[in-house]
């Protein structure tokens, strides 16, 4: 589901159904990485779309945590954490984070699910290519969310 | 003296200003409401339309996916939604176009997944069907899969919007 006021209205209805949220991390900078940035940022952001589409059942995608790419990994988990607290607190039993920002494999242990992949230059991609490659990244992101699941049903 | 010329150009300026930023204002207040008067008629040309998804010769009597665009208005944005359709013979020949959207909340199914042999299966709660579309009770879609209006015209199969189907 969407951030948006028609699909959370459908969320306080059907509670039970929907547990798990997607939170996309996106960087921000200035300067020389800007590029590098948006490229990540956009490239999350398309995903993001897609894989709302086809969960959004059971999902809710949230707005992006944003961050300077500065700011120190310690710091950003401080506050991501504070995210997180407020979702488990009501209820949601699956937090996945979804990034292209390799520095977060770091402390992907301290996360609930950490979904990384790096961002592919798609200006750089004819646009039929580009699909294919947004399907692919999106398959297996699916996968490993619906395994997630799987997994800690059956514990 | 030629502050008093001065202040009349300003006068004059500041007036023609106005009525220009006036006008623009107006257009936007009335635009909109124009919009909303032509709308209906807009959208019924675009979404009535058909769109040529694959040959007949491509199909079997397996559902194979398939993705095509239609051109979606919402509000005063158009945009391309992808959608998809799974398309197969019937025995008697009849083709029938799905939509993957389940019923239950709107996840995408997929088809023959290996834990779900011959069905669709949704990746979200559980929901399953059978090969035509039909919810298998005791999961929780409320009724079938929709289906594709469709038509086929010199080889080729056109789709266009999915409608609810009754009973299970
Ligand atoms: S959305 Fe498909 S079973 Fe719930």
């Amino acid at each position: 589901m969407k951030w948006e006021v028609k699909d959370i209205e459908m969320y306080l209805q059907e509670k039970q159904y929907i547990d798990s949220v997607i939170i996309p991390l996106i960087p921000f900078s200035w300067g020389g990485q800007l590029l590098h940035s948006v490229r990540e940022g956009e490239y999350i952001q398309i995903l993001s779309k897609e894989i709302e589409k086809q969960l959004r059942g059971r999902v809710i995608m949230v707005p992006p945590f944003t961050y300077l790419r500065g700011e120190s990994l310690e710091k950003s988990l401080e506050r991501l954490k504070n995210w997180e607290n407020e979702l488990k607190e009501s209820g949601i039993q699956f937090i996945f984070y979804l990034t292209s920002d390799a520095d977060w494999k770091q402390i992907e242990t301290q996360l609930d699910k950490l979904l990384w992949l790096p961002a592919v230059p798609l200006e750089h991609i004819e646009s039929k290519h580009r699909v294919k490659f947004i399907d692919d990244g999106v398959g297996d992101l699916l996968k490993q969310i619906t395994q997630e699941w799987q997994v800690r049903v059956q514990n | 003296m030629s502050n008093n010329e001065h202040d009349v150009t300003r006068r004059q300026f500041l007036n023609y200003t106005l009525t220009g930023v006036g006008g623009f204002m107006a257009a936007g207040m009335l635009m909109p409401m124009l919009r909303f008067a032509v709308d209906p008629l807009l959208q019924n040309k675009t979404s009535g339309k058909m769109v040529a998804v694959t040959n007949v010769s491509q199909l079997t009597n397996e559902p194979q996916r398939f993705t095509f665009k239609v051109k979606k208005v919402d509000g005063w944005h158009t945009f391309e939604e992808q959608k998809i359709a799974y398309i197969y013979k019937k025995e008697n020949g009849e083709i029938l176009a799905l939509s993957p959207i389940c019923t239950h909340l709107g996840c995408t199914v997929s088809w023959n997944d290996p834990a779900f042999p011959n069905e669709f299966h949704c990746p979200c709660h559980g929901g399953r069907y059978t090969k035509s579309g039909i919810n298998i009770p005791g999961t929780p879609p409320p009724e079938p899969l929709h289906v594709y209006d469709q038509k086929v015209k010199g080889g080729t199969v056109y789709l266009g919007e999915d409608h609810p189907r009754g009973g299970s």
